[in-house]
């Protein structure tokens, strides 16, 4: 078989000798040897004792750590879901908040295609398409991203519209540093654009 | 395919700090979000709880926040650096940044397949019976100038069917020009030059993965000498 039936708890997988036994193990059976040595609920922190630590951990960083070496290791309870516990955006933007009007309630955004390479498009947006918590962060360059998707909550899909303003954002030094230098670039060019009209310019101004 | 994304922190944190009221009072969530969030225990060794779209736990020795979806990605790197360049003097040592795919398989039979192609039977047959594959590590050197490595665990899913999970952990360690454990500024600099190159990298190597399993027609599952 290319994989073992998953029928037995992590629990179970950590008692050693067990691990010799058959690959197809009953679902009745691995309850039972999942009851004794498995976790009981009763206590947020736990420690387990494994063999001696002969080389370093390696994956502590990966979302379910490999534990090797003497330790004792604190198993956390196991992660709940999200409410959103799925989401497929079928549709991607990035959107720059372009101006606001306060008194219809609305605001212009360029709107950045991240699923297609199509040209940017502008859009106007109402405040009530925005959860109430976000419309403080509703000014001109403020960012946000508008998922068109399909979610599941509750096991039940449906179809969504998500406008999220980002509430953090700040520009690595190295992006600043990279902007710095194009705009240096930039200006440059410019300065000695107008320091050398074209041809055509020049032209003009000898006849 | 669905697909769940991490950034997973080690270093020497507080847990009772990160509680949706915190989170909503930097507002780093919106008010609402942190009302509705549930709360499974905070205390001061150890902190879960879990909002519209994310889940955070937080141990004293390790951070961990996690989004079900590629729509919420960018949230959660804000999320992360936000909250870091609050907490800016909390000492990191190791950074991870998580991309886990789960691939459903058609049937029984391309679901054991998968498990042959990553880990050929032949040479287990003779030596173990009935040989099945538990979860599968495989670890590579970065090809960028951080210091860490770049590790892919596949494994089938706990209580699934036909499923399988390929989990790629981006991991980062401290430079070793840094003060070790000296605060949060190294790994928010990688967090923000890397996080979308490492989620490119995850992809990349997922796709690659799929797509040499699926080329594949023949698969040794250790029975080609009976």
């Amino acid at each position: 078989m290319g994989w073992w039936k998953n029928t037995f708890s992590k629990a179970y997988l950590m008692t050693g000798p067990q691990m010799t036994d058959s690959p197809v193990v009953s679902e009745r059976d691995a309850a039972r040897k999942s009851r004794v040595a498995g976790f009981n609920g009763a206590s947020w922190l736990r420690g387990n004792r494994f063999g001696e630590q002969d080389e370093p951990q390696l994956d502590v960083t990966a979302l379910s750590p490999v534990r090797r070496g003497a330790s004792l290791v604190f198993e956390p309870p196991k992660l709940s879901s999200p409410k959103v516990e799925n989401f497929i955006a079928e549709q991607e933007f990035e959107g720059v908040v372009l101006s606001v009007d306060e008194i219809q309630r609305t605001f212009w955004a360029r709107l950045a295609d991240c699923t297609a390479e199509n040209p940017d498009e502008e859009a106007e947006f109402a405040f009530s398409e925005i959860p109430v918590d976000d419309w403080q962060l509703i000014t001109p360059g403020a960012l946000f991203y508008w998922n068109v998707g399909r979610e599941w909550r509750n096991r039940q899909m449906r179809r969504v519209s998500d406008i999220r303003f980002r509430r953090f954002f700040q520009f690595s030094e190295a992006t600043v540093t990279r902007a710095k230098h194009r705009a240096e670039t930039l200006a440059d060019l410019i300065a000695k654009a107008n320091a050398y009209p074209s041809g055509d310019t020049a032209g003009f101004r000898r006849t | 395919m669905a697909e769940e994304f991490a950034i997973v922190l080690i270093g020497d944190f507080n847990p009772k700090i990160y509680q949706p009221s915190w989170f909503a009072n930097q507002r780093l969530v919106r008010q609402s979000e942190a009302d509705a969030a549930e709360v499974e225990l905070i205390h001061s060794d150890f902190t879960s709880f879990s909002t519209e779209c994310f889940v955070l736990q937080v141990a004293r020795e390790r951070f961990s926040m996690t989004v079900r979806s590629s729509a919420f990605k960018q949230q959660l790197h804000d999320l992360v650096v936000g909250t870091f360049n609050l907490l800016l003097h909390t000492p990191l040592t190791q950074m991870g940044i998580n991309a886990t795919t789960r691939l459903q398989f058609r049937n029984d039979t391309d679901w054991h397949a998968f498990g042959h192609f990553l880990v050929p039977k032949s040479q287990w047959a003779p030596i173990l019976h009935r040989p099945g594959t538990r979860a599968v590590t495989v670890e590579g050197v970065r090809d960028d100038k951080w210091p860490g490595h770049v590790a892919v665990i596949a494994e089938p899913l706990r209580g699934a069917i036909n499923e399988a999970l390929i989990r790629v952990n981006d991991h980062y360690d401290e430079s070793g020009e840094k003060k070790k454990g000296q605060d949060s500024s190294y790994f928010l600099e990688v967090l923000s030059q890397c996080y979308d190159a490492s989620l490119s990298r995850a992809r990349v190597i997922v796709d690659g993965l799929v797509e040499k399993y699926l080329q594949q027609g023949v698969f040794d599952d250790g029975t080609a000498d009976d």
